[in-house]
């Protein structure tokens, strides 16, 4: 009797750990090559970015809060380019808790994405941003900027402008980067220089880039890019979870340094 | 002679992950339209819970109809002291779902999960800033209009 329901126990754990193994089973190589990579998704904001570099420097976000004019340029890629570096630096003023900053960088993306025509909704999100930023509601201040930018991608989308999308990301993730380059240049931290190791986000922004259309891609704007950001793919393509050597981080910071000094010139003409 | 080592063996690195780069997906305008509203207000609901222990939403969602047996998978990436949570839901009578979380490697992490009858979420606080995947699977019924989308603190 005692070795039957021994018997039946012992089967019973067998399904059980089987069951288990199944719902937790590894991804194979095919699951994760078909993986869905979506934009709005699976590019890290900079509010996200910057709560990861907060918790690891906790810098002064007040002293990072830098005043910038945006340019005044014909070119729509230099436009989009520029309202993500303000929407990473309004992320910075929502870092400081600085109302007055963060209602400045909001205006001043709303006065770049009307010149691209954007939505009413963007319209609405401005109103919104600087309705929060006068409460100092932080938390909902990044969401609510989180759902600006992707109503700017929407408006971009629909107007069949999705070639400008891939020159507001860089905007956005070259200033995330610059920031935390600083950082661990001024406070050298070996550890933390893994924030920088992002080898799939980089390789979406060049795949972006190199996917533009012949006469966009030719804009002198975009090839700096393109040969910019390709001398990073070594840097970041390490798979080991060693430290990046402070020359690398230096290489970094050079060149996202070089990308936003793009953006706050009027471009060369094409 | 061992530079050029080194640099022939980065460069085959960069091949490797090139070609282990999942396709690239343009973001369909149809997840952005009215029609996944509802299980995206549910999700987005579910996701408000945490608002209260300092998580922000994201605006961002997947959306879509799962299939028995069909499991959507979504790549990310995510950082090391952060914490996430990743909510999602259907409004289909019968069935269930489970969101999964796997490393790079596609092994599964240690992962917080919980489901009723409309929604499931699942936290990690990731111990390697790097790329992470969720799994969105239905364990009961047959099909189901999901949607998931996440907050982090």
């Amino acid at each position: 009797m005692i070795k039957r329901v021994s018997i039946t126990l012992a089967l019973l754990a067998f399904f059980a750990g089987s069951l288990a193994f199944a719902r937790f089973s590894p991804l194979d190589e095919e699951d994760m090559r078909s993986a869905v990579f979506m934009e709005t998704l699976s590019l890290p904001s900079a509010g996200e970015f910057f709560s990861a570099v907060d918790k690891r420097f906790e810098p002064n976000w007040t002293k990072l809060i830098r005043p910038m004019v945006p340019v005044a340029t014909p070119l729509r890629e230099h436009l989009a380019l520029q309202i993500g570096v303000l929407i990473a630096d309004c992320h910075i003023a929502i870092e400081a808790q600085d109302g007055q900053a963060t209602k400045n960088y909001g205006r001043d993306i709303l006065n770049l994405a009307k010149k691209l025509n954007v939505s009413q909704n963007v319209l609405a999100r401005g109103q919104n941003i600087s309705d929060l930023a006068e409460k100092g509601d932080w938390l909902t201040l990044r969401e609510e900027l989180d759902a600006m930018q992707n109503d700017i991608r929407l408006s971009m989308q629909e107007q069949n402008d999705y070639d400008l999308l891939v020159f507001l990301m860089i905007g956005s993730w070259v200033r995330q980067m610059e920031v935390a380059c600083d950082l661990l240049i001024q406070t050298p931290n070996p550890e933390a220089s893994e924030l920088l190791v992002q080898p799939e986000i980089l390789n979406h922004l060049l795949d972006r880039l190199q996917g533009l259309p012949e006469k966009s891609r030719a804009n002198p704007m975009a090839q700096t890019f393109l040969s910019r950001l390709q001398a990073l793919q070594a840097p970041m393509a390490q798979e080991s979870s060693e430290p990046l050597s402070e020359a690398s981080v230096r290489d970094i910071s050079v060149t996202m340094t070089a990308i936003l000094n793009a953006s706050s010139q009027p471009p060369p003409k094409p | 002679m061992t530079r050029a080592l080194v640099l022939s063996l980065l460069a085959s690195g960069v091949a490797f992950a090139q070609q282990a780069e999942p396709p690239q997906t343009k973001p369909a305008p149809l997840d952005w339209s009215a029609t996944s509203s509802n299980s995206r207000s549910r999700a987005l609901e579910v996701a408000s819970g945490n608002k209260a222990l300092g998580y922000a939403r994201r605006d961002g969602f997947w959306s879509g109809t799962l299939e028995k047996n069909k499991p959507a998978l979504i790549a990310l990436h995510l950082f090391t002291r952060n914490n996430y949570s990743f909510s999602a839901a259907n409004l289909t009578p019968g069935s269930r779902i489970r969101v999964s979380i796997f490393d790079r490697l596609g092994n599964p992490t240690s992962s917080e999960e919980s489901m009723d009858e409309t929604s499931a979420t699942a936290g990690i606080s990731p111990t390697r800033s790097d790329r992470y995947y969720i799994r969105l699977e239905l364990t009961e019924g047959d099909k189901a209009e999901t949607c998931v989308v996440y907050s982090y603190k």
